[in-house]
């Protein structure tokens, strides 16, 4: 063998080694370093912990993207129809399968799972893989993925890499909320207030989405039956313009009924306002998060509703 | 066959270790071109079976034509011409079909609206052109069927080009064998890396920064930004492509024309068709400018406008491709910057600002837009400095310019570090070491998501 040939073949390993190396290094800075998984991982680890003293008797979990976790007050809840419920609300970076997986772990025989997200998050092919925020929290939360997974954790991108050196440098809080903003029942509030005017586009969703979103709803339904839970969907409330909040309104509460009419495994309890308010002091530092008051009064509005419904055969 | 996608890779790799596995089987008589001819045609077929079967025909075409045209005595130019038309006929009616007949009859047939068209199909009829010219030209002898497939089906470039000429790459495919060559390997990755590095490092993020910020049409420092991303997309988009097409080949023994040549290095739009898609300026140079008179002919100026509005046309089917391609035919004609007695840095950075300013012409498809963008930028009065500070408010938040800068900056010190090594261009990029630096860079700042590649379109 020539010498030019060795070097070659021990160039490739170190090639092989660097790629190695950094995928290792990616792994490491998803599960330790990266601060929405960071948060994201106490949060579920606190109502974990909460979770474990729950009683045998059936409860309400609500869960959904960060419209649940930012928006619905369990204790309220629980004061206003006397069942005993819980919030595990998630984001919806990282997939609904994330914050499902989690609330069916914590659920026994006889609750009822009220999911409440933006309708497009169910929209997807049946075999996507996780996103990037869901495999970190995967990865987080139990240690198990395979290696598509962990790939896709460890490559945390360069928008994100830059920003949180950015931020580091200037002596910034890496992320937006802190483990303080988090309250016992699982919502999360923010005291972050921006100047809001509201959606402005008109609500639709198209047919071949809405059979996606089935598709995905039927999914679920047969996987908290097998649990021995019921599935509820709820549309979760969105600061929407004057101009168009009427319009909306009409076009969530029939696609409500529409998609209740596709899934009959499932339940669709009314959202107040049907998901949509043009007053922006309900609302926080998004367009469906909820302030701490705007979160017990949107909790307060859905518990009639979602009790009869769940009530219902 | 999309470098960029896993998928690629998974399905080139397969293929490669079954042929490897024959190779230890069978060590003699191992039909190694018709091995490579398997290997791209099952490559191409797995894009689409109308990417496979469009190929095939325009193949069978110009093979057919070789045959017959092998077999006569004297050559009919008439049937010359016909044969190159019928080459073109894929091409006319997946590319330009919806745009000629709705310019004709205000709107196209159902038929050729919304048309895919069929992947490298711009490549490989140019390619196919160019070997019926040469071999008939030339009096050549007619290739054999495989070597003739392989320099047609050539996996690496028949998607996004080089176009490559009968006199490179023909002998190769004829002496083709699969064998395990380390030097040609390790050569070949370092390519792979640089090309990978340019795709998915820069121009995907540059291509996912540049979508978050607004451009306000009026607004000129906003144009020229979306200018500058473009460029720095569209180079590090299609260069990537052809380095990574370049490396594969190296290490399967091929060597292709490098079709970048460090572009963004020269001072004058002579230079920059020298240094920019080198395979397309010389095919459009060898079977349309010379054969229609050349540096020798008297409507020189004309001629030069013509062949650069077609090569705007080849782009894409629009006006605004043609305009593109005139504006750089008009560029090309003037005096270079240097002859003014400007110093060369200055040169450079008009020659640039230019080169960013034509590329406006060819991303921006809406004509009002188009219209309203380039009276932004020529019209002095817009400079204005309400305008230089509505710069921050075009970005969703201060993280997201702050990561628009630093792309930029990345993009910007990619291109410095080519300046280092313009006689054997990217020696610095392509060196051992900061292919290890680039493995980590692809690795952690790839973006979740990627687009085609632009040049996938044409």
């Amino acid at each position: 063998m020539s010498s030019s040939t060795s070097t070659s073949k021990k160039w490739l390993l170190f090639y092989l080694a660097a790629l190695i190396l950094t995928a290792g290094v990616g792994l490491i800075y998803a599960t330790r370093f990266e601060p929405e998984t960071q948060f994201w991982t106490k949060i579920f680890q606190q109502r974990r912990a909460e979770m474990a003293r729950r009683s045998d008797a059936p409860h309400v979990l609500f869960t959904g993207d960060s419209a649940c976790a930012f928006g619905i007050d369990a204790k309220v809840f629980t004061q206003e129809s006397g069942i005993p419920s819980f919030n595990l609300g998630g984001t919806r970076q990282m997939g609904i399968e994330i914050f499902m997986e989690e609330t069916l772990r914590q659920t026994k025989k006889g609750d009822t799972i009220v999911l409440i997200c933006n309708p497009k998050l169910l929209v997807k092919a049946e075999s996507a893989p996780l996103t990037k925020a869901g495999a970190q929290m995967a990865l987080a939360l139990s240690g198990e993925s395979d290696l598509s997974e962990k790939i896709t954790a460890s490559r945390p991108g360069f928008n994100h890499l830059i920003t949180h050196g950015a931020k580091l440098g200037l002596h910034r809080p890496a992320f937006a909320y802190q483990i303080e903003n988090y309250h016992p029942g699982g919502l999360v509030t923010t005291a972050e207030r921006p100047q809001q005017s509201g959606q402005n586009d008109a609500f639709e969703i198209s047919q071949s989405d809405l059979i996606s979103a089935s598709h995905s709803l039927t999914y679920w339904a047969e996987r908290c039956k097998v649990a021995g839970a019921t599935l509820a969907y709820l549309i979760p409330l969105e600061l929407t313009s004057q101009e168009v909040v009427g319009k909306n309104r009409e076009f969530k509460d029939a696609f409500r009924l529409e998609f209740a009419a596709q899934v009959s495994s499932v339940k669709f309890p009314k959202s107040p306002q049907q998901g949509c308010s043009s007053d922006s002091s309900l609302f926080a530092d998004t367009l469906f998060h909820l302030t701490a008051e705007g979160a017990a009064t949107f909790t307060r509005e859905l518990t009639q509703d979602v009790v009869r419904t769940i009530q219902s055969p | 066959m999309n470098f960029s996608l896993p998928t690629f890779w998974l399905s080139l790799f397969a293929g490669l270790t079954f042929i490897w596995l024959l190779t230890r089987l069978i060590r003699q008589n191992l039909p190694h071109r018709w091995l490579l001819a398997a290997l791209s045609l099952t490559l191409l077929g797995l894009e689409s079976a109308l990417t496979l079967a469009v190929f095939l025909s325009v193949f069978s075409v110009t093979y057919l034509a070789l045959r017959w045209l092998a077999r006569q005595k004297k050559l009919p130019p008439l049937f010359i011409a016909l044969v190159v038309v019928l080459q073109f006929l894929p091409l006319l009616f997946f590319k330009y079909g919806n745009f000629l007949t709705s310019q004709v009859f205000s709107e196209a047939p159902d038929l050729l609206r919304d048309l895919i068209i069929p992947v490298g199909l711009s490549f490989y009829t140019f390619q196919m052109v160019g070997l019926l010219v040469d071999t008939v030209k030339d009096h050549l002898p007619l290739p054999s069927f495989l070597d003739c497939l392989n320099f047609a089906s050539f996996f690496p470039q028949i998607v996004a080009g080089p176009i490559e000429r009968r006199s490179d790459l023909l002998p190769q495919m004829e002496r083709f064998r699969f064998q395990l060559d380390w030097d040609s390997i390790e050569r070949g990755v370092r390519w792979v890396i640089l090309g990978l590095f340019m795709k998915l490092t820069l121009a995907e993020n540059i291509a996912a920064e540049s979508a978050a910020v607004t451009i306000d049409p009026g607004n000129p420092f906003l144009v020229w930004l979306e200018c500058l991303f473009f460029s720095f997309r569209i180079y590090n988009d299609f260069a990537g492509y052809s380095f990574i097409a370049y490396g594969i080949a190296t290490a399967l023994g091929v060597k292709l024309t490098l079709n970048f040549l460090s572009p963004y290095w020269t001072t004058n739009f002579r230079d920059f068709w020298r240094h920019w898609h080198v395979s397309l300026s010389q095919w459009f140079r060898d079977y349309l400018y010379i054969p229609l008179g050349g540096n020798r002919s008297t409507w020189r100026p004309t001629l030069i406008l013509l062949v650069f509005a077609a090569s705007g046309i080849w782009h894409g089917a629009g006006w605004n491709f043609v305009f593109w391609g005139a504006l750089h035919g008009l560029l090309v004609l003037l005096p270079p910057w240097t002859k003014f007695r400007i110093p060369k840095p200055l040169a450079w950075g008009l020659h640039l600002s230019l080169v960013a300013f034509t590329w406006l012409f060819f991303f921006e498809r809406d004509s009002a837009l188009l219209f309203e963008k380039v009276t932004t930028l020529l019209n002095p009065m817009t400079y204005s400095p309400e305008h230089l500070k509505a710069i921050m408010s075009a970005f969703p938040n201060r993280s997201a310019m702050f990561a628009s800068g630093a792309i930029l900056a990345l993009c910007a010190l990619a291109v410095g570090l080519e300046g280092f090594s313009l006689k054997k261009p990217y020696a610095l990029l392509t060196h051992r070491f900061t292919c290890l630096v680039m493995i980590v860079l692809i690795y952690l700042f790839q973006p979740a998501t990627y687009h085609e590649f632009i040049y996938f379109n044409f």
